[in-house]
């Protein structure tokens, strides 16, 4: 086991307690707002905002299934 | 046009007053209504109806959306797929026809109609039971984490004796049982 797996899976963890606490509307609303800031990402413009969630979560996925993510030097 | 505004027009022309049609909307959509929102790059849709009228139902789609010309087999789900463009975004629509497959069939039957607000609209989505069946045929490994994250979101709320049911007939109760074991019992 990766000596970041404790802190990945606490991660996942806190990650799973947030969406539960999200209501199913706000979950699909979610999904399409992330949807619309990477296409207008995408397009080199879009809604700061959304685009900073979107690559916070999209990070946090990355976490989750390959590990932390390695400093770039 | 916006990602909002594509399932919006798409919608309008599936529950036309006047024609309405079965579907459900499937995909990250679906997904995101159990488990974890996750952006696409498409909108996801499964018609209970014969080719002739999805095309019919395509051709009123404004202008903007422009459907590839041969529809294509589609060898997971082993039905039809029609691919539509969206004019100036990268965004696009995917219809595939329901399959024979009896569980295909329950599928339809047990929909449930979902609220989305920042549409100001309705739309049916599978339920959760029959996304995972569904996903555990698939396997790719989207379906998996998609499985992964509908498990842990909607957690002891499942019907499982109903999955089991269809996993037993599909082969995927190991792949079922494995999923849950790896999913701490405190969540």
């Amino acid at each position: 086991m990766s000596e970041f797996q404790p802190l990945i899976d606490q991660l996942f963890r806190e990650e799973v307690l947030r969406t539960r606490a999200m209501s199913p509307e706000e979950r699909m609303q979610l999904a399409l707002d992330l949807s619309e800031a990477n296409l207008a990402w995408s397009h080199g413009n879009g809604d700061p905002e959304l685009i900073r969630r979107m690559r916070l979560l999209r990070d946090a996925d990355d976490r989750r299934y390959y590990g932390p993510p390695v400093p770039r030097l | 046009m916006t990602v909002y505004e594509v399932v919006h027009r798409v919608l309008d022309v599936l529950e036309a007053d006047e024609r309405p049609l079965d579907y459900i909307m499937v995909g990250a959509m679906a997904v995101a209504r159990w488990g974890f929102p996750r952006s696409t790059s498409d909108a996801d849709f499964v018609l209970a109806a014969p080719g002739a009228v999805v095309d019919e139902m395509l051709s009123r789609l404004p202008g903007e959306f422009q459907v590839e010309e041969q529809a294509r087999m589609e060898l997971f789900t082993g039905t039809m797929r029609w691919v539509v463009d969206v004019k100036g975004t990268a965004f696009k629509v995917e219809v595939f026809l329901q399959g024979n497959d009896p569980h295909h069939q329950a599928e339809f039957a047990r929909r449930c109609r979902q609220r989305i607000p920042v549409l100001n609209r309705e739309a049916w989505i599978p339920t959760a039971e029959d996304l995972i069946i569904q996903k555990l045929r698939w396997a790719r490994p989207k379906d998996i984490q998609d499985i992964d994250a509908i498990l842990r979101v909607q957690s002891s709320t499942l019907d499982f004796p109903y999955i089991e049911k269809w996993c037993d007939q599909h082969g995927t109760r190991a792949l079922l049982e494995e999923l849950r074991r790896s999913i701490p019992p405190d969540l």
